[in-house]
């Protein structure tokens, strides 16, 4: 059983928070004041659409009938249709997943890329000045509206120092990597203060642990007792950051999205919402929800492979 | 005593830079470890015991802690010594066990790993070798199935058996010295008489001294040839244990000996001694147990509080040692 | 007589201090706590004093003087492109907006949510469990992408985005009063006072709260910075107080296109947004020094 149960029993405890992510989902549509059908047609708004949509939404049944109506669609992976681009939901949605995951992960790596050095010199150098100057900085970054920070990274980077495209994605694997840079690298500012003032805190308390006595007492010299000893517990926590914060790493991938056009679902998003193509909006934040969902089940599952001390019973 | 000391220790000071001022932890503390024996270090909590035992192989972070004064290890001072050399002396030379066995193994090591890291430093043997010589140790300190649990991680032994991996650790390199701070005090008081066993017979197999540090003088009892009490960051008596019991020169001492229970003074009532230890901050001058003292006299306020010889190899710091069996 | 007790320690406390009363320089204590609450305080009551303070009005245009950079005659800092509406003016107004949002935002969530997570720790068993599930599903969704949902369906304005606001944000406010609430109902002042036969809601109001609520506050500061940056992230996608009302975000937006030939456009609302964040920030970490100093 063991490692196969543990999944298991996790995947069994998603169940009722997929299901709570998909009531509110389906209850969006429901707070457009007036009449739902003619305002999701809008401008589209033909007599036949109009009841083709409100027997699709079951619109005239009670309230949980429409929701079953809703959840019926949902596992045959039918998330509705969008009026602007005149297809399903989910085929417009994954046109544009590419850039977006690539976007997330791309900042991920370099928050950490980022944090890890900086965390470690300001945990090992205490109170000193660089430390006091990394806080500072990074509480300061915090206050930065992603959005703002986007637009000055291009206006210095791009247009003036051409040293990076303004918009886009890229066409292959190293255009991905210059275009997506200075998107990914807002994102990851907002993030690396976070990630940097918990894994300094990790780190501090390691260094405390009475096991780094133990270390030191076998006459180990002190970067084998980082190596082995601190950090490898002290980024152990760094996993479950991860996890945590995954849901405001896509919210920020949005705006950045916006900002640098880079053509993913947050740039979808926005766009849908200008169109009021509400099912479009609907789809994207349930799948966002369930990507979350997703992910932090993955955070589990390898915290639980890399700390000893997770019994899978 | 025999010979040459093993160790010697003189005008041991270790003090603090704290908010508050500076902290003298250990202020002054001289004594001498010879080859074979089992010397006690006894004292409350903030006596310096555990300060001391720390600072002989430097273990404190410098800031805030300062050390000075001597500790002769192998014809050199080891108070000052370069990190790169303290550390070919820790684990190899002198080894130390700590108090609480719960929170003093890497939770995310095995077992094994950690013992075989300990030889890893000072010995040319490779990662096989090292994993052989591991479970060997794991046998000889009675860890039952050692080939088995090597591979296990900490959270899966008792609190006994992780002490018993902690002294493997410390055994590894056959060091001269164990320093033991408290190496019982965490545990079960039916497990606390297997470890000492365990270390008296280690120390006769492998030759080595041990100074084992305690509150707890039933402890020191049962396992140390000599005794030191510390008291304020000093050490107030210093004999072998059986005068020490017997003989006590120094009020704190028989206050020690009369808060234990069920001792030769036969009182059934624990007798706490009266008061608080004194702020290692601003210590009074002169002897620090004066507030406490049953015995005080004026003389005593004024009095330079230094270690007198009241015996035949029998230390105290007490202007009125004659007087102490008067309330022993 | 008092003899001189000879100290040979003296030295060497002597030498080490020496060398430290140098960082014992006396700092005032909790200076985050100060230099926070002044510096909101100013902006808090530049923006409020607009009509008096703006000599412009937000909305006018002055076409015949766009994109003036700062210190420009009569605007100190620079009209917009292309509308030649004053900045300081807007700045000032759009701050009311943003101040709101941040404030009004986090004031009821507070309480909202502290109350429910105060419920569900206390009572625990099947309520917590419920709550807690409820907790879990909205803390899956992005808040950025359920509150633009939300306003998006229900239409722009600045109501709604409070509502949208209220309705997700309550949700961190609970699972840390929960979290609280749980240590503190095993302490014995709470025993205490089940033992006297209060009744719960006034165990959870009178002697749990004032205990719990510490951490509530402290978070807070750093929830009325996201939901600035939330209210502006909507104004700049333009899902946000629909114009003309100025508004930090969609300033921004509007100077994106002139980023070049009026860089001050964009850049000052934003530099708005950063001081009133660090402001804030530094707020909550004076309040994190004052009310739990061993943390």
């Amino acid at each position: 059983m063991g490692r196969f149960g543990f999944v298991g029993r996790r995947l069994v405890q998603m169940v009722p928070v997929a299901i709570g992510i998909t009531i509110i989902a389906f209850f969006l549509i429901h707070l457009i004041p007036g009449d739902p059908v003619v305002v999701i047609l809008g401008s589209h708004y033909t007599t036949a659409g109009a009841a083709h949509l409100r027997a699709a939404l079951g619109l005239d049944k009670p309230l949980w009938t429409q929701y079953l109506y809703f959840m019926g669609n949902l596992l045959h992976g039918n998330l509705g249709d969008s009026i602007y681009y005149e297809q399903p939901v989910l085929n417009v949605v994954l046109d544009r997943v590419e850039a977006t995951l690539w976007l997330v992960v791309y900042a991920a790596l370099l928050a950490a890329l980022i944090a890890v050095p900086l965390a470690i010199y300001a945990a090992l150098h205490r109170d000193g000045v660089v430390d006091q100057i990394i806080r500072g900085t990074f509480m300061v970054t915090l206050a930065m509206p992603s959005f703002w920070v986007g637009i000055i990274f291009i206006l210095v980077l791009s247009v003036s120092l051409h040293l990076f495209p303004v918009t886009g994605f890229g066409d292959n694997l190293v255009d991905h990597l210059w275009h997506l840079f200075l998107p990914a690298l807002t994102i990851a500012l907002g993030f690396t203060a976070v990630l940097i003032r918990s894994l300094r805190n990790s780190i501090l308390t390691v260094l405390r642990a009475d096991y780094v006595d133990t270390a030191r007492a076998k006459g180990l010299p002190w970067r084998l007792i980082m190596r082995r000893h601190v950090l490898r517990n002290a980024l152990l926590s760094t996993v479950t950051i991860f996890g945590v914060n995954i849901a405001f790493l896509i919210g920020s991938t949005v705006i950045v999205e916006n900002v640098f056009a880079v053509g993913g679902v947050g740039q979808l998003l926005v766009s849908a919402i200008q169109q009021r193509d509400y099912a479009v909006v609907q789809g994207i934040t349930l799948l966002f929800a369930l990507f979350v969902v997703a992910i932090n089940l993955l955070v589990d599952v390898i915290y639980a492979v890399l700390d000893p001390r997770v019994s899978y019973d | 005593m025999t010979g040459e000391p093993l160790l010697s220790v003189r005008d041991l000071r270790t003090f603090f830079v704290t908010d508050r001022g500076v902290l003298r932890a250990v202020d002054g503390v001289s004594f001498d470890l010879y080859a074979g024996e089992t010397f006690g270090i006894v004292g409350e909590s903030g006596s310096g015991k555990s300060v001391t035992c720390r600072s002989l192989i430097g273990l404190l972070p410098s800031p805030p802690a300062h050390t000075t004064g001597t500790v002769r290890f192998g014809g050199r001072n080891l108070v000052g010594l370069p990190m790169s050399e303290m550390q070919k002396v820790r684990g190899a030379q002198i080894s130390m066990i700590f108090q609480d066995p719960m929170s003093s193994l890497n939770p995310v090591m095995s077992v094994g790993d950690q013992i075989a890291e300990a030889m890893e430093a000072h010995t040319s043997l490779n990662r096989a070798e090292r994993r052989k010589a591991a479970i060997e140790l794991m046998r000889s300190v009675g860890i039952p199935l050692a080939g088995r649990r090597a591979g296990a991680y900490p959270h899966e032994f008792s609190g006994g058996m992780r002490q018993r991996v902690l002294i493997a650790i410390a055994l590894a390199c056959r060091p001269k010295i164990l320093l033991a701070d408290e190496p019982t005090t965490a545990l079960d008081v039916t497990i606390q008489d297997q470890i000492l066993s365990l270390l008296l017979s280690l120390r006769d197999e492998f030759g080595m001294s041990i100074i084992l540090v305690s509150h707890d003088l039933g402890v020191i009892a049962e396992t140390c040839t000599r005794v030191a009490v510390m008291y304020g960051g000093q050490i107030v008596e210093m004999t072998d244990t059986e005068t020490l019991l017997t003989h006590p020169r120094h009020p704190y001492t028989v206050g020690l000996l009369r808060s234990l229970p069920g001792t030769e003074t036969g009182s059934r009532y624990l007798t706490p001694i009266p008061g608080a230890p004194p702020s290692l901050i601003d210590p009074p001058p002169g002897c620090r147990f004066y507030e406490r003292c049953s015995l005080r006299t004026d003389q005593c306020r004024d009095w330079p509080a230094e270690l007198l010889t009241v015996g035949q190899n029998h230390l105290a710091r007490c202007l009125r040692h004659e007087h102490v069996e008067e309330i022993a | 007589m008092a003899v001189e007790v000879a100290d040979p320690g003296a030295a060497m406390v002597a030498r080490i201090a020496g060398g430290t009363a140098r960082r014992r320089r006396r700092r005032l204590r909790n200076w985050p706590l100060l230099a926070g609450a002044i510096l909101l305080g100013l902006v808090a009551l530049a923006c409020l004093a607009a009509p008096v303070l703006a000599n412009h009005d937000p909305l006018t245009q002055d076409l015949l003087n766009p994109a003036a950079p700062p210190f420009s005659p009569g605007h100190l800092l620079g009209t917009d492109a292309p509308y030649g509406r004053d900045v300081l003016s807007r700045l000032l107004y759009a701050g009311r907006i943003d101040l709101l949002i941040g404030f009004g935002g986090t004031g009821v969530t507070v309480i909202v949510g502290s109350f429910i997570g105060l419920l569900a720790g206390y009572y625990g068993g099947r309520i917590d469990s419920v709550l807690m599930r409820i907790v879990d599903v909205f803390f899956a969704f992005p808040f950025l992408v359920l509150v633009l949902a939300i306003v998006a369906m229900l239409g722009p304005s600045l109501l709604n985005i409070f509502i949208a606001i209220w309705a997700v944000s309550w949700v961190s406010y609970a699972r840390i009063i929960r979290g609280e609430t749980l240590v503190a109902k095993k302490q014995e002042y709470v025993l205490a006072a089940r033992a006297l036969g209060y009744s719960d809601l006034r165990v959870m109001l009178r002697h749990i709260l004032p205990n719990v609520f510490s951490a509530a506050l402290i978070f807070s500061m750093a929830d009325a910075v996201g939901n600035i940056l939330l209210g502006s992230a909507l104004g700049y996608l333009g899902a946000g107080v629909p114009p003309p009302t100025p508004e930090w975000g969609s300033m921004i937006a509007d100077g994106e296109t002139f980023m070049v030939t009026a860089w001050w456009v964009p850049t000052i609302p934003g530099l708005a947004i950063v001081i009133v964040g660090v402001a804030l920030s530094l707020l909550g970490d004076g309040l994190a020094d004052l009310l739990r100093p061993n943390a």
